[in-house]
């Protein structure tokens, strides 16, 4: 780049007096900064897993506690019963919709979208608690709502099993697949649909024949994402998988932490989890890269199918999924935060503004975790945009020597599990000699670390859109590569930056994993409090606050849709 | 219940100055000087189990209401993770507990044996009963409340008729599916119940328990509250929080089971780095005191002091109705127990 600017005639002579080059110094301060973020934390669960806790020095008897006991081999296969149920309940709950949105004439496809967005804001433990109020086996309304009409005591669905835990997190979770899958559906052209149909096939079999298969790789490729998000969750199995008696990789990794903790156990147990998903993100990079020929670009013509009576049954999936997902537990949520006893019917005596009271004025615990949670969101997604930006640009612009080594770096985090960077930094930062353990700077940093991949990614597409030739306008006239940073390039991209902003902000304010063996009581934020005080059973409150958190967060979303469109949250690249 | 806390808290900003005035005058002569040591401190951090998050709020804020100045940070959860944060505190060097009260006596004494507990003899020592006295004989933790273990019942589902009498009672098979327990690896309460099921009836007990598809909260208070819910209709919980929840117009009762309530005496200690070490002393004489016993007697608490009078529903502790464990049986059952519960029940 600098070459570059150098034949330009003229240029040298311009320029007063020899500049100092300051993109050095930049880059070694991030590359110094991601060695902090990223390298250190994650080394630890290489070097941990195989020292001795005790004497130091290397061993593999980590290793070999945790392949002979049961119940930890148990929770291991577990987890992949988990995900694997789990992935093929999003499909289903995914698919239909994004090809009904992206490629027919189904009516009520605004409505869909709301759907996958409401199932994005509402947090997993949030949507777990409504599930529990809703699919108790015996107290839960649907289950009395079947017992009611039928006489049948046998529960309908039973949210306390492996299947219910699957359905929930599924629920959260389709949202991935469906972004994928539209994508997929969008860049297919109708060509080859029409040609189909010229032959002779119908709806259903061009679907089937040519759709599909042209958006079969996007769609295994988000499965592979789903099966991960479902292997590193926490928040649903502590809420379900314990009353349903089915041990998980993320439960038992806790059960590590009970004093005296074996911090060396966690990190072994937690190594087959990162090479699962090391392995599966390999994959589905391979899937997406072979095989979409026919997915190339944005040129043909992209008619609507017209699938006549199908349309309705397609519409049908939708609101079900949406009712769901959505309607369901967010009204259970909200009924229940304005109930004396979430069991009894909500009717006028059971009405109460107490839990609110109790939340906002009475429990000072609440009130911290609140505003400690928008501390750490706000400071967690402003730290992430300006540094996903600044990488971004030095990677994109080739700044530096070995750019490609910050974007790898940038990057790994995504192959670690939220709750196992936990423990890496847990075991980086919490003790001696920083002893930053109960420190919000802690939870910003974690989260930093967590989520710079997306914002990395995004801002990357961003800046790659840009023509080079604005900041060498900039160049040519004398301003250095921080002005034509902060006065061109920010503001051409400002609609992407704002947008990775709110992503990263939403994110953080429900993060729960990455908080889990982070949090002491001062720097608690409404995830970790939700689930400590999940622990007594008293969903009253608990309602009370989720609903305040949805309405801050969907406030927030309101906004950034109201600045950049709506389907800002929903693009990924 | 609301209204009644709301106009109390409105009464009470009202007369703030006089109220301070007051508590200062009325103090215990001998606590003063110790207030005085403890005011510049202007707060405390106390870990707490053996009670239900919102009484431990209201009990930080009585004791900010007689020693105005000293603000409480209240963290509660259940035994086995308060203590985990207490040693991941410890672990990575920072103080942040004050004050420790747990409902299982192994922790604290295993803080002693480790040489983390700070000595201390409380000037109100002498003033709680008997039996809740000289826990420890080196004063390092004190008995500070005590609560029993009892049958709960959903009053909505379940006669009084057909509850339950005595625990091998649980294990009807009409229960199946319908019945609530804590877990052992998080609850200290229920940790020492399981200890004396398996002394009492053998581990048979919970291979017959596993049989019942028993919900398994982690909390001992969850078994109430889901009972309440009816979302099973018997459990093994807390007599305190159920008759709290009763007293809220939940449908729940309590039995006082013919083989014995499990009585769950729990200690509190000073932490020998704690930041606030006159406030954590004086905490320790709140706790002791008759104040915090009258509050939480209000709250169906099982009085540790003579001269408060237990509410009506609250089952006196005789020597036939009572089951309790020895330190010796805690300190080394409980956690062998959770372990053997997590092996039978597969969490």
């Amino acid at each position: 780049m600098t070459e570059q600017a150098t034949t330009i005639p003229g240029e040298r002579t311009r320029r007063r007096a020899p500049r100092f080059d300051w993109t050095f110094v930049v880059f070694a301060l991030l590359a110094l900064l991601l060695v902090v973020l990223v390298v250190s934390p994650l080394s630890r669960l290489v070097i941990e897993s195989f020292t001795h806790p005790k004497e130091g020095g290397f061993t593999l008897q980590n290793f070999v506690d945790v392949f002979t006991r049961q119940r930890y081999l148990t929770a291991y296969w577990h987890t992949l019963q988990l995900a694997g149920v789990t992935v093929a309940m999003s499909v289903f709950m995914a698919l239909p919709m994004a090809f009904a949105v992206s490629r027919t004439d189904t009516p009520g496809r605004g409505m869909m979208f709301f759907a996958v967005l409401g199932a994005f804001i509402i947090p997993p433990f949030l949507g777990a608690i409504g599930w529990i109020l809703l699919a108790g086996p015996n107290a839960g309304w649907i289950n009395r709502l079947w017992e009611g009409l039928t006489g049948y005591e046998e529960p309908l669905v039973n949210i306390f099993s492996m299947w219910g835990l699957a359905f929930v997190i599924a629920l959260n979770v389709f949202p991935l697949i469906f972004i994928f899958a539209t994508s997929a559906f969008d860049l297919i052209s109708s060509e080859m649909e029409e040609a189909a149909a010229i032959h002779g096939a119908g709806p259903l079999r061009t679907t089937w024949l040519i759709t599909l298969p042209l958006a079969l790789p996007a769609v295994l490729g988000a499965c592979m994402l789903v099966f991960l998000e479902t292997i590193a969750l926490y928040g649903t199995p502590a809420l379900i998988a314990i009353p349903a008696r089915f041990n998980v990789a993320t439960t038992q990794l806790t059960t590590f932490f009970e004093y005296p903790a074996r911090i060396e156990l966690a990190m072994a147990f937690s190594v087959p989890l990162v090479l699962v998903t090391i392995v599966l993100l390999a994959a589905q990079r391979l899937m997406l890269r072979g095989g979409t020929v026919a997915v190339s670009g944005k040129g043909g013509a992209r008619e609507p199918m017209k699938i006549g009576r199908w349309r309705y049954v397609l519409l049908a999936h939708g609101i079900l999924v949406m009712l769901l997902a959505v309607v369901l537990p967010a009204v259970i949520l909200v009924t229940t935060s304005f109930s004396v006893a979430w069991a009894k019917p909500f009717t006028f005596d059971n009405m109460t503004l107490q839990n609110f009271h109790e939340i906002l004025f009475e429990q000072q615990t609440v009130r911290d975790a609140i505003w400690n949670t928008y501390k750490v969101a706000f400071s967690g997604a402003t730290i992430c945009t300006v540094l996903g930006f600044m990488i971004a640009y030095m990677v994109i612009r080739k700044m530096v020597p070995m750019a490609s080594i910050l974007a790898f770096l940038t990057v790994s985090p995504v192959a670690v599990p939220g709750i196992v960077l936990a423990i890496c930094f847990y075991a980086a930062y919490a003790g001696p000699p920083l002893s930053m353990y109960g420190s919000s700077l802690l939870l910003i940093v974690a989260f930093v670390t967590r989520f710079l991949p997306i914002a990395f990614v995004s801002l990357s597409s961003g800046v790659r859109s840009m023509n080079p030739e604005l900041e060498e306008a900039v160049r040519i006239h004398g301003g250095g590569r921080f002005r034509a940073l902060t006065e061109v390039v920010a503001p051409v991209l400002k609609k992407n930056l704002l947008g990775v902003w709110i992503l990263v902000f939403v994110i953080c304010s429900r993060e729960l994993s990455t908080a889990i063996f982070l949090s002491s009581h001062n720097n608690r934020v409404i995830s970790i409090l939700t689930l400590d005080l999940s622990e007594q059973g008293e969903y009253e409150n608990l309602a009370a606050m989720g609903v305040l958190l949805l309405v801050i967060t969907t406030a927030v979303v309101a906004i950034g849709m109201r600045f950049l469109g709506r389907d800002f949250m929903l693009r990924r690249n | 219940m609301k209204r009644r806390t709301f106009l109390m808290t409105t009464a009470a900003a009202a007369a703030l100055l006089p109220l301070a005035a007051n508590a200062a005058s009325h103090m215990d002569e001998k606590i003063a000087p110790l207030y005085e040591a403890a005011k510049p401190e202007g707060e405390i951090t106390w870990y707490v189990v053996p009670m239900d998050s919102e009484t431990a709020e209201r009990v930080g804020q009585k004791f900010t209401e007689l020693y105005p100045g000293i603000k409480v940070n209240v963290v509660r959860s259940t035994a086995t993770v308060a203590f985990q944060k207490l040693n991941q505190d410890i672990d990575s060097g920072v103080a942040n507990c004050d004050v420790l009260t747990t409902s299982n006596v192994a922790h604290a004494e295993d803080l002693k044996s480790r040489d983390l507990l700070l000595k201390y003899a409380p000037m109100r020592k002498g003033e709680a009963l008997a039996a809740f006295q000289g826990a420890d004989p080196d004063d390092f933790y004190h008995i500070t409340t005590a609560g029993p273990m009892g049958i709960v019942y959903n009053t909505d589902l379940v006669s009084e008729a057909e509850a339950p009498k005595n625990w091998p009672d649980l294990l009807d098979p009409k229960w199946k599916g319908k019945l609530a327990i804590g877990h052992p690896g998080f609850s200290g309460y229920v940790g020492i119940w399981a200890v004396k099921m398996e002394e009492l009836y053998g581990w048979d007990y919970f291979d017959k328990l596993l049989e019942q598809d028993p919900y398994i909260g982690r909390s001992s208070i969850d078994v109430v509250t889901t009972t309440a819910a009816g979302e099973t209709a018997v459990g093994a919980g807390p007599m305190t929080s159920a008759l709290i929840s009763a007293e809220k117009g939940n449908p729940m009762a309590t039995i006082v089971p013919t083989d014995g309530m499990v009585i769950i005496t729990s200690p509190s200690c000073i932490l020998k780095n704690a930041p606030h070490p006159e406030a954590a002393k004086l905490f320790m004489e709140f706790l002791l005191g008759k104040e915090i016993a009258e509050l939480t007697v209000d709250q169906f608490s099982t009085p540790i002091r003579g001269d408060v009078t237990p509410r009506e529903g609250v089952a006196p502790l005789t020597e036939d109705n009572v089951i309790t464990a020895t330190k010796e049986q805690i300190i080394d059952g409980v956690s062998v127990t959770a372990e053997k519960f997590r092996d039978t029940f597969g969490i």
